[in-house]
């Protein structure tokens, strides 16, 4: 397996957005930036059926993957989200 | 001298209840119930062991065991928890790692800029202390590296916490100690989704009958065998256990959560 790290750097920007990471997904699309990390061909493979078995074939860890699936599918987070819990939090505790 | 004046293990999500309200309402009613419990205590701090979600601590530097030794600790905003600022305490954080130094921990230090609570420490604060009044010092277990510091080391931890709060804190400090992730799930992984009900009871009682120290015999394949990769987060409520040997208590909630894609539960432990 070629060395991860590239892909990882790649979700660390993605998730920070540093790097123009995130302006080059929405604006050029995915090829354009796995191209732009110097993916290798394998790893850019991994993406055409993303999920956990290919993405663990490239070594990105569970979690790792989990915050790239929120990047490449943004409507995950309304299921990951406390947003309504939050004022009854608050409200109750405080 | 000082002491440790109640301990609890509780999970740390809190997701949408769409489609799974009752469920999700037993879930707060027990987070709720961990927070007044808490409280009650009159805590002057909390130490809570938790994991970060690879916000900060990631692949580009990956430290197995930290502390927190800021003033001050920023949310980081992850599944729409609020920004919120609370309050650290750095002369205790400092001296727990100098402490530790002396007994074969290496501990990496976390100023504010280099930390910000995720889900993993904010969910449970946000009951623990809703308006951010007792201060906080955050323990990073890094479960997500490879190798990922083991379950006993875990364990020795929390009893190095122990003696140090024992030995070295001022009289009438009153800390309250914390483990907060789990139960089971199976996250990105061969199956993934699942979660063992059966294992899920079986830690919380163990935790209740003061007999955690058994599963700080396990490595962490073997958890991982039967909770999954996210169930090793049982790591951060035996470094709670380790600091309170033989403490007994009882069960707050269990709620297994297929929808959330884990089981979740507390205990409390009393002296």
């Amino acid at each position: 397996m070629d060395s991860p790290y590239n892909v990882h750097r790649m979700i660390q920007d993605l998730v920070h957005d540093q790097a123009g990471a995130r302006d080059r997904l929405k604006d050029e699309g995915l090829p354009a930036l796995l191209d732009s990390y110097d993916l290798t061909s394998e790893q850019k493979a991994a993406f055409d059926e993303p999920g956990w078995p290919s993405f663990t074939a490239i070594g990105i860890p569970p979690i790792f993957q989990l915050l790239l699936m929120l990047e490449l599918s943004p409507h995950i987070k309304s299921v990951l989200s406390m947003q309504k819990h939050v004022s009854r939090i608050r409200n109750q505790t405080t | 001298m000082a002491s440790i004046v109640g301990a609890f293990g509780l999970s740390h999500i809190l997701f949408n209840d769409q489609g799974v309200e009752e469920k999700a309402e037993r879930v707060m009613q027990g987070f709720l119930d961990v927070g007044q419990r808490c409280r009650a205590l009159k805590p002057d701090l909390i130490v809570l062991a938790s994991d970060d979600h690879m916000y900060n601590i990631d692949t580009g530097v990956q430290v197995p065991l930290a502390v927190g030794t800021a003033d001050a600790y920023d949310t980081f905003g992850d599944t729409d928890v609020p920004l919120d600022v609370y309050r650290g305490n750095r002369d205790f954080a400092e001296g727990f790692v100098k402490f530790a130094a002396d007994k074969g921990f290496d501990l990496a230090k976390l100023e504010r800029e280099g930390f910000k609570l995720d889900h993993g420490f904010a969910v449970p604060l946000m009951f623990m202390t809703p308006d951010q009044a007792i201060p906080v010092v955050p323990v990073n277990i890094n479960i997500n590296m490879d190798p990922s510091p083991t379950p006993d080391r875990c364990w020795n931890l929390g009893q190095q916490l122990k003696t140090y709060i024992e030995t070295v804190r001022p009289a009438g400090e009153r800390v309250v100690v914390a483990g907060a992730g789990g139960l089971s799930h199976w996250l990105m992984v061969e199956r993934d989704g699942e979660i063992n009900e059966q294992w899920d009871n079986e830690v919380l009682d163990l935790f209740a009958a003061g007999r955690a120290s058994e599963l700080a015999e396990l490595s962490t394949d073997a958890i991982a065998d039967v909770a999954g990769n996210g169930g090793t987060e049982i790591r951060n409520w035996l470094f709670m256990a380790g600091a309170v040997p033989g403490w007994k208590g009882e069960r707050i909630f269990y709620e297994p959560m297929h929808q959330w894609k884990t089981g979740m539960g507390a205990v409390q432990l009393t002296a």
